[in-house]
């Protein structure tokens, strides 16, 4: 994973805890998710301003229910990759 | 009081107020005027000018030329535009329901719209997602034929800043088995006419409750999301789904959640949060009913 660039949320993101299921909607793709709380947490901390990848890792890795370290550095990059290629968040590189 | 075609369209032209919207509708074709007076005779017919407001000017026409004489067709208007193909003579008055529908899908803007049918017991509403085939307005004109008083039996309408459901008082449009179904079900249902050999097959016209129509402008909150499937001979069965699951399938059903974007989902989440949802399996109407009773006690 790139650690140099800044992650960050796309516009038009809305995010929504429905009863203990979080729910993501993307208004680039005009597509509704359901997805893991730690991807909720993730896309969340985005769109409250950029963040580098060892950042996005170390606000993670604070939650109480947060994975262990492996798995959150695995999650987080895997959920990064996927959530770009859905157009929910963007990168740019240094 | 029955309601006669010759007072009702002047110049063949009437406006019905269906709440919340205002319909002008020509139409020279007396199946369509009879239908119209038939089943819309609780709604108010404005008797004022041409030239006031009206949300949706529609005409259905003869098409003109040879073919009034060979296989009669009709066509649908929408503020002079023809939206769709010309239909046979015979289903004109069909052709305005549906055409209507499309009117009120692709016009609005103002709410979400949901493919859905809507009840209502003591304040409370039950929504009834479905794709055509589910058995949605049979189950519909069945709790309508029980006592829970008619929102929709097409479109769920929900206002965008209470989140709370519009009516859309209209005719439950019935189909094939369905039709003698709910004759035998509510046998005091009025029924319009048939039309044979549309693209639905068989579909007829309950005329919605007096009360029903009377209270059109009351706006209720949604307790419930029941997506129903019809299965023959099947024994009922009832699974409760989670909410995500249900805004997920809601969506889906809706005629203009992507257009309204972020707004559509947050107002489907708000509507979702308060409801209980369920999946419902049934084949018999009684106990598909008594569900629903066990619901709103």
């Amino acid at each position: 994973m790139d650690e140099l660039g800044y992650y960050s949320a796309s516009e038009e993101i809305a995010c929504r805890e429905l009863k203990g299921e979080y729910l993501i909607f993307s208004g680039f793709s005009r597509k509704t998710l359901v997805v893991h709380a730690c991807a909720f947490r993730l896309i969340e901390l985005l769109k409250r301003q950029p963040y580098k990848y060892d950042e996005i890792l170390d606000a993670l890795g604070k939650a109480s229910d947060a994975l262990d370290n492996n798995d959150l550095a695995s999650f987080v990059s895997a959920s990064l990759e996927q959530f770009i290629e859905l157009g929910i968040l963007n990168y740019s590189g240094e | 009081m029955p309601v006669n075609p010759e007072t009702v369209f002047v110049g063949h032209q009437t406006t019905l107020v269906i709440e919340p919207f205002v319909v002008r509708l020509k139409s020279a074709i007396p199946a369509v005027q009879s239908s119209i007076c038939h089943l819309y005779q609780g709604h108010v017919f404005l008797s004022e000018d041409a030239s006031s407001f009206a949300d949706f000017h529609i005409s259905i026409d003869q098409v003109g030329g040879a073919r009034r004489f060979f296989r009669p067709q009709v066509q649908f208007k929408f503020d002079g535009r023809m939206p769709f193909k010309p239909l046979p003579y015979s289903q004109a008055f069909p052709f305005f329901e549906w055409g209507l529908n499309w009117c009120i899908a692709n016009q609005n803007f103002r709410h979400l719209l949901l493919h859905a049918a809507v009840v209502e017991k003591d304040g409370q509403a039950v929504i009834l997602p479905g794709q055509p085939g589910a058995g949605k307005s049979t189950l519909c004109a069945a709790l309508v034929g029980r006592g829970w008083r008619l929102l929709s039996d097409e479109m769920a309408m929900i206002d965008l800043t209470s989140t709370e459901l519009i009516p859309i008082v209209r005719p439950v449009s019935l189909k094939n088995e369905s039709i003698s179904i709910i004759k035998a079900f509510v046998p005091d249902a009025v029924m319009g006419e048939s039309f044979h050999d549309t693209s639905k097959g068989t579909v007829a016209h309950m005329k919605p409750p007096v009360e029903s129509v009377r209270n059109a402008k009351l706006q209720t909150k949604g307790h419930w999301v029941v997506f129903p499937q019809f299965r023959l001979d099947s024994s009922i069965s009832v699974e409760t789904i989670s909410s995500a699951e249900a805004v997920l399938d809601l969506a889906k059903n809706s005629f203009n959640y992507n257009v309204l974007g972020a707004l559509g989902f947050e107002k489907l989440c708000d509507l979702v949060e308060a409801c209980d949802c369920f999946r419902l399996e049934y084949s018999h109407l009684d106990e598909a009913i008594d569900f629903f009773a066990s619901l709103a006690k």
